[in-house]
């Protein structure tokens, strides 16, 4: 567990504050440690690296919770030496050293000896409890091994949260900084928050904190541009699935229905993905809070819910129609667009659209119906992927609620440049072969780029 | 192409997994860890290791084998078309041969073809030639589906990404053509070696000057290569009426066939080589870093296979648990004792306070649990209410407390004041309580009030 040059930061706190969790969060790995409602979960000091430049720059580690911390304070505090005046570093030493009080107090002999070897100290708190006098105690046996501690107000998010009297208690302690980091939904910026506060701590430190801050800054910045790539590669492959059917009533619902399956299954595949990629699994507890569940969203993408709950305003009737069904075709979508940016469309990219253009005449004149999926859902199905993204890098909190997508002056605000985003999808439409999941030609590489520059823009995901 | 093998292994990992599930890749990502720096190379690592359980070797070999066995059948074809095309060229046999007529027949064609091909290479999303994409068009009904179908994809993947697609199509366009080219070389040389021609030009209204300019200009490459050409002089006597010499007759077929190679061959040749070297460089660094989900969440696994996580020792036993000791009757006083743990409880104990029942100071803290314990000793109650907190954890400084309180009394209860929601933690409390052998707590006031005043 030794490692010369990396920076030692020990997670300690009062049973059942959370720890476990904020360093699962940290290291966005779920699997990390154990976590369970109830004392003593933890039973082992933890480490976990984080590498920088493939060089590892700072361990964490997560400490079993102090328990008996009174008793144990009690306990050193009696401890005598003859003709010696004893400060608290002695005082955890001579407790250090004694194989009883190890035996007695095995965890928080563990948690001390962490302590002593670390840089610096990571003291949570779960800001639903209530101060007391115990605390201050606890804290009093971690200043006696005189490593710099930082707060950590965990579970800041919550509604029980009472944080300024702990911020007060603190501060009597002559404590003056902290960070507020709910280990469930902690701020979109939370590491890097987390890693600017300890270089306050740890001065000597600052240039790799600084760096692993910038390495945080950089991953959420990834990670938001993967999933916009996701939801707009998502939205092409919707926008070009096609079927050609036979122009009578049972045909054409059935063949709505296959491709309502079909796009059903892309959306979930979609969502699979983001919950991936933001390290959220469908039994993680505070996926809860999402409105997806088993990577399914809870209310079904062909229904006038779906429409509201994105924040979009129903449209016209033959809109809703078009949602209901999935059904348009290429002239359609022409009159809603207008014609112009249609053949805008077509001639900017392609011959196969004007192909396609032909195909749909020739199934016009041949009595079939192409079935497309309508405009209304694919605005739905951009928006909500994107509150999906919005709710996940706040993990899950908020996401219980509506998106407010109204402004100060009450007018709907769109949830992304609409006129934009369907003119990317107009060309889709005209390209069957982009359904295809693999498919990278040039021009549907175009199309997705357009469209997350349209989606990355939207501001459903502004702070 | 030293990267063409690493890029499409990765690519077609890809799309296994992000088309079904992830592979089992505990091994394959610590192999990559422990031998490859972050980065790229680690995720080729990764793939590569991956592809093995994929049998990914034998479906590239069959793409690999199907778009050579393509590009031969077609090349084959076009060395047969050339072939044809330069023994067309040269028309009957005992006919003079028209020297402007055949070179237009045979190169007319591949030139033409050869500038567009240079045009289009200057337009944005060039395609690389029809050649090429008759060869795709090929390759592509052998491999859309069965087995290799993934790894074509992942092929073509690739060389849409690295922008590769249209040198490939220019190699193979270019190679059809040199094969049709020396198609029709061939079919000059063994034409010339074999059978009797006589060469001349033929004009109606056109001065003589402008076929001996037009022959020398066409010459003057060839003659540098060191073809035999004819000279102003015999293209001037050669014109509306063929001379029978066989120095002429040599003259003139070198002429053809330097014509043929030095603007039919070699143009080609050169384009080849410079679509081959644009190709190569295509595959030829690393690229950069993908950023996409998937890459990402690969990113990620490979990120946790390399996080050392290690423990300071096997985890600590259980808490083992004592039952919890009383006082026996005999040392009991008649007194009824309450006191808070760790929580506030001002206004349920007024009640209690006004009666019969010693209210202890709220326990929180060092000094007040020892004062407390003071207090219990000298006070030796018959009955002890201990309060806590529903929604605080049972901990063992918690139970410890509780263990060292009851010591000092007759009998002891628990009253848990209630909580709701997500923290309501009384079951951990019912279980802890068993263990300790003070039975079941007190869940409302009125019964603990009741317990604490009358029980008996």
């Amino acid at each position: 567990m030794t490692k010369v040059d990396a920076l030692r930061i020990a997670i300690v706190g009062h049973t059942n504050t959370g720890k476990t969790s904020l360093l699962r969060t940290l290291t966005r790995d779920r699997t990390f440690g154990e976590v369970a409602d109830s004392a003593g979960t933890t039973r082992h000091v933890q480490a976990a690296t984080v590498t920088l430049e493939n060089r590892d720059a700072l361990i964490w580690f997560d400490t079993p919770g102090l328990e008996d911390s009174i008793a144990l304070f009690d306990w050193a505090a009696q401890l005598t030496v003859p003709g010696q005046r004893l400060d608290g570093p002695d005082r955890i030493a001579q407790f250090l050293q004694d194989p009883q009080a190890s035996q007695r107090f095995e965890q928080e002999h563990r948690v001390l000896t962490q302590i002593i070897q670390s840089d610096a100290v990571l003291y949570v708190v779960d800001v639903r409890d209530a101060v007391l006098a115990k605390h201050r105690d606890e804290l009093q046996l971690l200043q006696w091994c005189a490593k710099p501690v930082l707060p950590v107000l965990n579970f800041t998010a919550s509604e029980q949260a009472h944080a300024q009297p702990w911020i007060e208690g603190f501060a009597r302690q002559g404590i003056h900084i902290h960070v507020a980091f709910d280990s469930v939904s902690p701020p979109s910026d939370g590491e890097q928050l987390l890693f600017d506060t300890l270089a306050q701590v740890l001065p000597q430190a600052r240039p790799t904190l600084k760096a692993l801050s910038q390495q945080a800054a950089n991953a959420r910045r990834e990670r938001r541009a993967a999933a916009i790539d996701r939801i707009a590669q998502l939205c092409v492959r919707v926008a070009a699935l096609t079927v050609t059917v036979a122009n009578d009533p049972q045909t054409v619902t059935a063949g709505q229905r296959k491709q309502q399956a079909r796009v059903r299954d892309l959306e979930h595949r979609c969502v699979t993905d983001l919950l991936a990629l933001y390290a959220f699994a469908a039994d993680d507890y505070t996926a809860s809070e999402l409105p997806v569940t088993d990577g399914h969203w809870q209310t079904d993408l062909f229904s006038k819910e779906a429409i509201t709950e994105a924040g979009l305003s129903v449209g016209k009737g033959a809109a809703v129609g078009a949602v209901a069904g999935a059904v348009i075709d290429v002239f359609s979508a022409g009159l809603t667009l207008g014609t112009g940016t249609l053949l805008g469309a077509a001639a900017g990219s392609i011959w196969q659209g004007v192909d396609q253009w032909g195909s749909d005449v020739k199934a016009k004149l041949l009595g079939q119906e192409t079935l497309r999926v309508g405009d209304d859902v694919l605005q739905v199905l951009a928006a909500r992927q994107l509150r999906l993204v919005k709710a996940l890098e706040q993990r899950g909190h908020a996401a219980s609620h509506l998106v407010n997508t109204q402004d100060k002056s009450g007018e709907a605000r769109e949830p992304f440049d609409q006129k934009a985003f369907l003119k990317v999808m107009a060309v889709a439409r005209l390209h069957p072969g982009w359904s295809d999941t693999t498919s990278t030609v040039r021009a549907q590489q175009n199309a997705v780029l357009a469209l997350q520059q349209c989606l990355a823009a939207s501001p459903l995901l502004a702070a | 192409m030293q990267y063409l093998y690493d890029a499409w292994r990765y690519e077609l990992v890809r799309l296994n997994e992000s088309e079904s599930t992830w592979l089992n890749d505990t091994l394959a990502n610590r192999e990559a860890v422990q031998q490859t720096d972050s980065g790229l190379p680690r995720l080729w690592r990764r793939a590569q290791r991956l592809s093995l359980g994929l049998d990914a070797a034998a479906a590239m070999q069959r793409v690999m084998s199907t778009l050579r066995a393509s590009a031969m059948a077609l090349g084959l074809l076009a060395f047969v078309i050339g072939l044809s095309a330069g023994l067309a060229a040269l028309g009957d046999v005992g006919e003079p041969v028209n020297v402007i007529w055949a070179l237009l027949a045979v190169l007319l064609v591949p030139t033409l073809s050869l500038l567009l091909w240079i045009v289009s290479c200057l337009l944005p999303q060039a395609k690389g030639g029809w050649l090429g994409q008759a060869w795709e068009w090929v390759a592509n009904r052998w491999l859309s589906q069965g087995k290799a179908a993934r790894a074509w994809r992942a092929w073509s993947n690739v060389a849409e990404e690295r922008q590769a697609t249209q040198w490939w199509l220019a190699v193979v366009t270019h190679s059809l053509w040199v094969a049709t080219l020396v198609g029709t070389l061939l079919a000059l040389l063994v034409a010339f070696s074999l059978r009797h021609y006589t060469f001349m030009w033929q004009t109606t209204w056109l001065e003589a000057t402008v076929f001996v300019e037009l022959a020398q200009a066409i010459s003057a490459v060839p003659a540098w290569l060191g073809f035999n050409v004819p000279e102003a002089q015999t293209i001037l006597m050669s014109g509306n009426q063929a001379i029978d010499q066989s120095i002429v007759r040599t003259q003139w077929a070198h002429w053809l066939v330097g014509a043929v190679f030095a603007w039919g061959l070699l143009p080609r040749l050169i384009a080849l080589s410079a679509s081959a070297f644009f190709l190569r460089r295509c595959y030829a660094n690393v690229g950069p870093l993908p950023k996409d989900a998937y890459a990402l969440l690969v990113q990620e696994r490979l990120d946790k296979a390399a996080r050392a996580i290690s423990v300071d020792g096997p985890p600590g036993q259980l808490d083992q648990w004592p039952q919890a000791v009383f006082l026996s009757p005999q040392k009991c006083r008649d007194t009824r004792v309450a006191v808070a743990l760790e929580t506030v409880w001002l206004e349920e104990s007024q009640p209690v306070q006004s009666g019969a029942v010693h209210v202890l100071a709220p326990v929180d803290d060092r000094v007040s649990r020892q004062e407390a314990l003071v207090q219990l000793q000298s006070l030796a109650p018959s009955h002890l209410l201990i309060v806590v907190d529903a929604q605080h954890t049972p901990d063992r400084g918690l139970l410890n407390t509780i263990l060292a309180f009851t010591a000092h009394t007759g009998c002891a209860r628990v009253y848990l004041k209630p909580a709701d929601g997500v923290r309501n933690r009384t079951t951990q409390w019912q279980e802890k309580l068993q263990v300790i052998g003070l039975g079941k707590p007190l869940l409302d006031w009125p019964s603990a009030l009741q317990w604490i005043t009358t029980h008996d």
